[in-house]
Parts: C-alpha cells; sequence; structure tokens
C-alpha cells in the first residue's frame, strides 16, 4: 500500500509541481513531482471518485489506487496535462470499484451523506476540508433561495427522496421540481464561485 | 468576450453542471449515464463539474447541520407554542364558563387566567433554558413542514403536557351553557 502521508517522498521535503516535462530520468524527482500534483488535486479527486461511487469505502480504496498508478505511470503524463491524466486514471479504477461494490448496494444513499462523505473520512485529513466561507456562502444562498426551490433541495439533499418521489408527494409535475432544483443549483454554484478553490 | 459568446459559455457551463449533479445524485437512467460516463473519460471539465457538484452538496449538508440543530430548537418553539396555547385556552375556558367568579370561587381570581399563562410560560422558558426560539425560525419550520406538529402527545420530551392538550381540547367542546368558543 501506498504511504499517502508521505507527499514527498523525499523526506518530507515539499515539492511544488514542476512547470516543465517531467523527469523521467531521475526516479526520485518525478515521484516528488507526482506526489506533489497529487497533493494539490487530491481533495477535487476525492470528490470526483465520491461522484462517481457514491461509496466512501469505495472512493478510499480508488483514491490509493489512483496514487499508486500515479507513482508507477505518472512521470510519463506530461505537467500540464497530468491533473487530466490523474483524474481519467481515478475514473477509470472508480468504475471498477463501483462494480466490484455494487453487489454489496452499500453506497449512500442520501445525498447529504454522501456530501459529508466529502468532509470526512478521508485518506488526509486537507482531503476533507472544506473552506468555512465556502458553507458559509452556500447557507446564504440556501436561505435567499424562494421557498419552493429551497423545499426541492432541502427533500432532495437532505431527504431519501429522488425527484420523483417529491414530484409525486408534491402533487408536481416532475419537470417542475427538475426545473426548480436546476434553478437553486445555478444559484447555488453561482454563490460557490468567489469561494470556490476548496483545498483544490 | 462579447456578452452573447460569454451566454453560451455560462449555458454550457450550467448545463454540465446540471448533469454532473444529476450524475453525482444517480438520477440519470441508465443510458443517460453511459452517454455521460463516456463524456467523463474523456472530458476533464466534466470531471471537474462532478467534484464540483459533490462540493456543493457537501457545503450545503454542512450549512444544513446547525439548520437541523435549529430545527430540533423549532420543535420545542412549537411545544411551547402549543404549550402556551393551550394555558391562553384554559385560562379562556374558565372564564367563558364562569368559573373565575363561580360560588366556589365568589371574590373570582382575578389574575388567574394571567397566572395560568405566566406559569406555563414561566416553565416554557425552563425549559428552553432561557432561549427563545426566534419567531421567524418557527413560522419557516411550519411553514416547511405543516404536517410534523404532533396531534397528540407523542412522549417527546418537546411535547406539551396531556392536560394543557386536554384543556385546548375542551376550549373546543361548547359549554353545557353553549358558550363554549
Amino acid at each position: 500500500m501506498v504511504d499517502a502521508n508521505d507527499r514527498t517522498g523525499q523526506g518530507g521535503r515539499h515539492v511544488e509541481p514542476a512547470a516543465g516535462p517531467v523527469s523521467v530520468s531521475d526516479p526520485a524527482e518525478a515521484r516528488a513531482y507526482v506526489l506533489a500534483a497529487y497533493e494539490e488535486h487530491g481533495p477535487e479527486l476525492r470528490r470526483f471518485v465520491l461522484g462517481v461511487v457514491r461509496d466512501p469505502d469505495a472512493a478510499g480504496d480508488v483514491m490509493q489506487a489512483a496514487l499508486s498508478k500515479a507513482l508507477e505511470l505518472g512521470h510519463t503524463a506530461r505537467p500540464e496535462t497530468f491533473k487530466g491524466w490523474l483524474f481519467r486514471v481515478a475514473f477509470h479504477e472508480a468504475l471498477a470499484a463501483r462494480r466490484r461494490h455494487q453487489a454489496g448496494a452499500a453506497a449512500v444513499r442520501r445525498l447529504a451523506d454522501l456530501g459529508l462523505a466529502a468532509t470526512s473520512g478521508a485518506a488526509r485529513p486537507d482531503e476533507g476540508l472544506i473552506r468555512v466561507e465556502t458553507v458559509e456562502a452556500v447557507r446564504r444562498a440556501l436561505g435567499d433561495l424562494p421557498d419552493e426551490q429551497r423545499r426541492v433541495v432541502v427533500a432532495r439533499v437532505y431527504g431519501d427522496q429522488t425527484f420523483a418521489q417529491i414530484a409525486n408527494d408534491a402533487g408536481l409535475p416532475l419537470g417542475t421540481v427538475l426545473t426548480r432544483m436546476r434553478l437553486a443549483l445555478k444559484k447555488l454554484r453561482h454563490a460557490l464561485r468567489p469561494a470556490a478553490g476548496d483545498g483544490d | 468576450m462579447p456578452p452573447v459568446f460569454r451566454h453560451d459559455r455560462d449555458a454550457g457551463a450550467d448545463e454540465l453542471a446540471w448533469l454532473a449533479f444529476l450524475y453525482a445524485a444517480g438520477e440519470l437512467d441508465g443510458a443517460a449515464a453511459a452517454d455521460f460516463e463516456r463524456r467523463l473519460d474523456a472530458d476533464q471539465s466534466a470531471r471537474e463539474a462532478v467534484a464540483e457538484a459533490v462540493l456543493l452538496v457537501a457545503a450545503a449538508a454542512t450549512a444544513g447541520a446547525p439548520a437541523v440543530a435549529a430545527r430540533r430548537r423549532s420543535r420545542a418553539a412549537v411545544a411551547a407554542t402549543l404549550t402556551l396555547a393551550a394555558a391562553a385556552g384554559l385560562a379562556a375556558l374558565f372564564a367563558a364558563t364562569g368559573w373565575l367568579a363561580s360560588p366556589k370561587n365568589p371574590r373570582g381570581v382575578p389574575g388567574a387566567a394571567a397566572e395560568s399563562v405566566a406559569l406555563a410560560w414561566s416553565g416554557l422558558r425552563d425549559d428552553q433554558d432561557g432561549v427563545a426560539p426566534p419567531r421567524d425560525d418557527l413560522v419557516a419550520w411550519l411553514d416547511e413542514a405543516p404536517d410534523a406538529v404532533p396531534s397528540e402527545p407523542t412522549g417527546d420530551d418537546d411535547a406539551p403536557p396531556p392536560w394543557l392538550l386536554e384543556a385546548a381540547r375542551l376550549r373546543e367542546t361548547p359549554a353545557p351553557d353553549g358558550r363554549g368558543s
């Protein structure tokens, strides 16, 4: 197993991702580069993986596998495309993990649980961090939503309800519920903008 | 950049964000999910959109945690309001049935109604540890979950005492002389 806490591979010395090509002639430098890049993109990568597998345990496995692959093959990627390469590797690992875990059907059901999984249970403490400003911005945006939009958000995120169930319960067409969620999501995303950069 | 192009770009970003959210929420059907996963295999912006959707849900879930506590306070506030209303109802019942100046109570008890309300409120304040729930929280909670107000005592700590609920029900029952409300 790869030690995800060994971010440098060089006795704790932090190495910024290099601007030039990854050195393939110096394995230690390549490893340091990959670890630094993994550190930089790890939190965002973990959220992406969670979105694919929807299972915190599986996400942890995928992150480990992605890091192993990155250390093994990351030196073959060009720095300017390393992030995309890393995400693609993780995506393939996530699809494989999802196939393995689907038999157990242990994935989180409530979206809130998925969200909370993104803030905890990370292999490294900083992988799960969400800035206080981000939470506050979203809280304010939630408060500013029209009631009908907020109700859909609350029911979908905190309740164990699909959009179809929400529509059924409210006696509304599914399209209306989806439109309300979409409008709400757009506003929440805009609220996220000034505070963007969580752990990224 | 001309506004029209920026609008197109924003619309495209919104569409991608929406798809990514539906995907992360497991709301895409098999074919749509497969389509989106083909895009995820090739498009880094789609992968980042999924990460952002999860970030949004994470922030909303985290922001909601205090709201759950607030909801708990609001539930207590609902119970408090019911208690107060029941106490007021009891006082009104006494007044309506003439109990306050009955032969058994010839002098009447001018302060009894206010006192019962004051007692109820005092107990309420004790239960709340001196923290009065904001009215807006209560109204928002009621508006959000109108069916969540218990119609019967539930045994929950927040529920008003049964005798007060009974008193409130009595208020709904016409008095023998037909003066009940």
